[in-house]
């Protein structure tokens, strides 16, 4: 036993209460994958799973192109639904098929750069983890960077994945053009010159238009950056928040709930001195959250004491490193996610709702809320299309137990706000609510018309979402 | 109350609990030297684009390739339960691992060379 677990011991028993609670959070109602079958050859069939494991399917084939020419010939021939599948880490039913999965893995690498544009094309199924390097020994650098580095470009882009900053646009407002490989074979090449329309349509693209198999990146050159992490009353951090916001290069702040502190993460760019990030805390740090939610989640008042008196004597912490070491943190506590992207003047309101929500209902909740900033842009399915800066409000649940109580609880304080959900996480919004958020909606939905009219593409999620039957 | 608790094992617990971001626990991770990649190219791409990204990092809690040490209490569970851990996913591992087209053959083979196998 070690230190930290001899005093996590010695919490119950100076709490004297039992160890686990008997309630399961819901993990029955948990939807199982299939067990393995096995295939003629006598060796296991393997369903696909997403990261969290809430989503599953047992696709006919799994297919690995290994080039654009066999890429081509599948999407003609290949039984349907087609699904691309870039790392699997979206928790929405994107991807799951019951015919053709594809594996973009061999469409990957730094094809070629130019260090006058500060631009670079990659392949669409590069992970972000593999972009750091590559573009950093070429002088190049992503502007923004999300949570993690395991997604895909291709995946990352087809969900407006996005970091945090307000002058940092989502990861597909800084695609300049990419390459699609539609539903009939085609290869087409867009961008704001060529084929403008598919291209403002296939940035945020869900996966429906066809498959990307290359995109060109406006970068930036190769920075350090300080990323420093503090925690402080939660009332100063929201009355604060715009502040911060705007002094900082990238800014977002996570509420923990039943805490009366929460944490604020600012990184900038520096010249100081290489000090690298030590080992990953936050994966222990939750699970040491659950574990008091199992002691003392029926007494709120002390767990929210001893949580505040415990990060009292919290010390900032900070590191400088080359921006792809300092952007993603490592996430190995599994959950589900629901993110809800709001207008900037909606952001505390819902906020402030959210948290007396959990404070009141959600005594099971321990998972921090993170809230963060994004500029906005003009992909004609982006969350973030029409405003100058969106906010969003990311709450998570436990991949042991069920998501759809809490997020059911949450969801509708967004809505009198018109909240945009992030395409890969969890919600229940209709494609008539759905229309109703994106004036370009129909603008995509004829574009997909026009590249796939069979409907090679879509799975039933993905029909459902876009109102076809 | 809030005396006495100040000075309980309750608190330092909880000191520990929340500053877990700022007291770095030690990992209990040996520096493991990256082991020359698989002999078989096509093992070797398919390492690189899966599983390298957590086995390489020290930053992840994934046992890493070459650390014949760390693995061998996982290869003695037998090499049934590691490849339906794989599938299913375990701990930090999602599942699939990284791989999304991966087959039986291709987890043993990765686990194999991992393990120093
Ligand atoms: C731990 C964790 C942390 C996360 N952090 C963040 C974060 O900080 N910010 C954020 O915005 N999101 C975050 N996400 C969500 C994640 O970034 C998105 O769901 C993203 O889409 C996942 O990328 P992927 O490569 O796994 O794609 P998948 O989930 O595999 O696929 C996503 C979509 O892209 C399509 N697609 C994949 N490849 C192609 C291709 N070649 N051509 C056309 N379509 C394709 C798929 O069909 C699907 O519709 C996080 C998710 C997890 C699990």
């Amino acid at each position: 036993m070690n230190r930290r677990d001899l005093l996590i011991s010695s919490v119950a028993a100076a709490t004297g209460v039992g160890l686990a609670g008997c309630d399961d959070h819901g993990a029955s109602k948990l939807p199982q994958a299939p067990a393995p079958t096995t295939g003629p050859d006598g060796k296991r069939l393997i369903p696909w799973q997403n990261w969290s494991g809430y989503q599953f399917g047992v696709p006919v084939q799994r297919l690995v192109p290994k080039d654009e020419a066999e890429l081509s010939d599948i999407m003609r021939h290949a039984p349907g639904p087609i699904r691309p599948v870039g790392a699997g880490h979206s928790f929405t039913a994107l991807v799951p098929t019951d015919g053709t999965l594809l594996s973009l893995r061999n469409f990957s690498g730094l094809l070629s750069h130019d260090q006058d544009s500060m631009t670079a094309r990659l392949g669409a199924g590069t992970r972000l983890g593999d972009v750091g390097p590559m573009l950093d020994e070429v002088g190049q650098a992503l502007a923004n960077m999300p949570d993690i580095d395991s997604q895909t470009l291709a995946g990352a882009i087809g969900t407006a994945t996005h970091g945090t900053g307000a002058g940092l646009g989502a990861l597909h407002s800084y695609v300049k053009a990419l390459r699609l490989v539609t539903p009939r074979g085609e290869i087409i090449d867009c961008s704001a010159e060529q084929n403008p329309e598919v291209f403002s349509a296939a940035k945020v693209s869900l996966g429906s238009l066809g498959v990307i198999t290359q995109m060109t990146l406006q970068n930036v050159p190769t920075h350090r950056l300080k990323r420093r992490s503090w925690l402080a009353p939660i009332d100063e951090l929201i009355d604060n928040f715009d502040q911060l916001v705007s002094e900082n290069h990238s800014f977002e702040m996570y509420y923990i709930p039943f805490c009366s502190q929460a944490m604020a993460v600012a990184i900038n760019p520096t010249d100081e001195p290489m000090q690298p990030r030590g080992p990953e805390q936050d994966n222990d740090a939750v699970m040491q959250m659950k574990q008091l939610r199992d002691w003392l989640s029926w007494w709120p008042g002390m767990r929210q004491r001893l949580l505040d008196m415990a990060t009292r004597d919290f010390e900032p912490e900070e590191a400088v490193d080359v921006w792809y070491r300092i952007f993603p943190s490592s996430r190995e506590v599994r959950f589900n996610e629901m993110e809800y992207h709001l207008p900037s003047e909606a952001l505390m309101p819902a906020f402030k709702q959210v948290r007396e929500r959990i404070e009141s209902q959600h005594h099971e909740e321990f998972f921090p809320v993170e809230i963060r900033v994004v500029r906005g842009d003009d992909a004609m399915l982006s969350p973030f299309q029409g405003h100058a800066v969106s906010s969003s409000i990311a709450v998570h649940r436990y991949h042991k137990e069920d998501p759809l109580p809490y997020f059911a609880s949450l969801e509708p304080i967004y809505q009198p706000y018109e909240g945009r959900p992030h395409w890969g996480k969890m919600h229940t919004l209709s494609s008539a609510q759905l229309a109703a958020r994106y004036p370009r909606w129909k603008d995509f939905l004829a574009v997909r018309e026009a590249l796939d009219p069979d409907g090679r593409m879509l799975n039933p999620y993905l029909r459902q979402l876009f109102g076809i039957s | 109350m809030k005396k006495s608790l100040g000075n309980s094992a309750v608190v330092a617990a909880l000191v520990v609990i929340v500053s877990a971001c700022g007291n770095s626990a030690p990992t209990g991770k040996a520096q493991v030297t990256a082991p020359p990649p698989p002999q078989d190219a096509a093992l070797a791409r398919l390492y690189d684009q899966t599983c390298r990204a957590c086995h390489a990092s020290s930053r992840t809690g994934a046992p890493m390739a070459g650390d014949t040490a760390a693995w061998a209490p996982r290869m003695a569970q037998g090499m049934d339960v590691l490849v339906e851990h794989t599938i299913n996913g375990y701990n930090g591992m999602p599942p699939l691992g990284a791989c999304m087209d991966c087959s039986e053959d291709d987890y043993v083979a990765l686990i194999r060379y991992m393990a120093g196998q």
